[in-house]
């Protein structure tokens, strides 16, 4: 039966924040503007050309509140990494790097009633090491 | 013989298609990732499983060695009551204060 990457053993790194415990990790993914290049003789369709310049993207993560955890400022700069966790067989995990900063550092709702938790959001900065892949292996 | 190995950690660039290199290393313990470690002295080791603690004084020591660095261990931080060890069957750990 193949195995298949569910979240387990995820972990999120950013400038200032270290290894903690993820709750949850979003990949806003990447993007590119696409350019009308229709003419007034183009048949059925608009047509469109990509922009040679990429969207890098962001990613943003939720910890635990522990009272342990670095407090990380925005505006901070440093690498980002997050990495996929080990599937059964694999000794190094799939992960995604790439330098930027932090644009936001937020706590959840203290209510008494939920998990109090922070959300991290990091924007690839498109400038230093660009946003990379690793595979699994 | 050491049981820590550190691989360049290579990743293939979402915009220019390249092999690039991350500035960091992946951190393996007798074959096996537990973690990343920038290459810039001091920097952190950032682990990505949670081990005991004595083998990530293992992995500090050997990677200090490695590259003559005096790096900080960064350890998955927080433990759930259910990951605690260290409970006894009175149940007398710190997090035991707020449930009586």
């Amino acid at each position: 039966m193949p195995a298949y990457y569910v979240g387990e053993g995820a972990t999120a790194t950013f400038p200032g924040i270290t290894s903690a415990c993820a709750r949850s990790i979003s990949i806003s993914g990447f993007s590119v503007d696409k350019i009308d290049a229709t003419c007034l003789d183009s048949d059925n369709f608009k047509e469109y050309v990509p922009s040679f310049l990429k969207e890098p993207g962001e990613v943003s993560a939720t910890f635990r509140f522990t009272g342990e955890l670095p407090v990380a400022s925005v505006g901070d700069v440093g690498t980002a990494t997050i990495s996929f966790g080990l599937l059964d067989g694999e000794t190094t995990a799939a992960s995604l790097t790439g330098s930027g900063f932090l644009t936001d550092v937020s706590t959840s709702e203290i209510n008494g009633s939920s998990l109090v938790e922070m959300t991290v959001t990091f924007a690839f900065d498109g400038v230093g090491t660009e946003p990379s892949f690793t595979a699994a292996s | 013989m050491s049981r820590v190995e550190l691989r360049k950690h290579m990743g293939i660039g979402l915009g220019s298609g390249k092999e690039v290199f991350l500035n960091q290393y992946i951190v393996m313990l007798d074959g096996k990732q537990v973690g990343y470690k920038g290459c810039n002295h001091g920097d952190p080791i950032n682990l990505t499983s949670r081990i005991p603690s004595d083998l990530i004084r293992v992995v500090k020591d050997e990677i200090d060695l490695l590259l003559g660095d005096e790096s900080k261990a960064n350890e998955l931080i927080g433990t759930w009551s259910h990951e605690d060890t260290t409970e006894t069957e009175q149940g007398e750990t710190e997090d035991d204060i707020f449930d009586s």
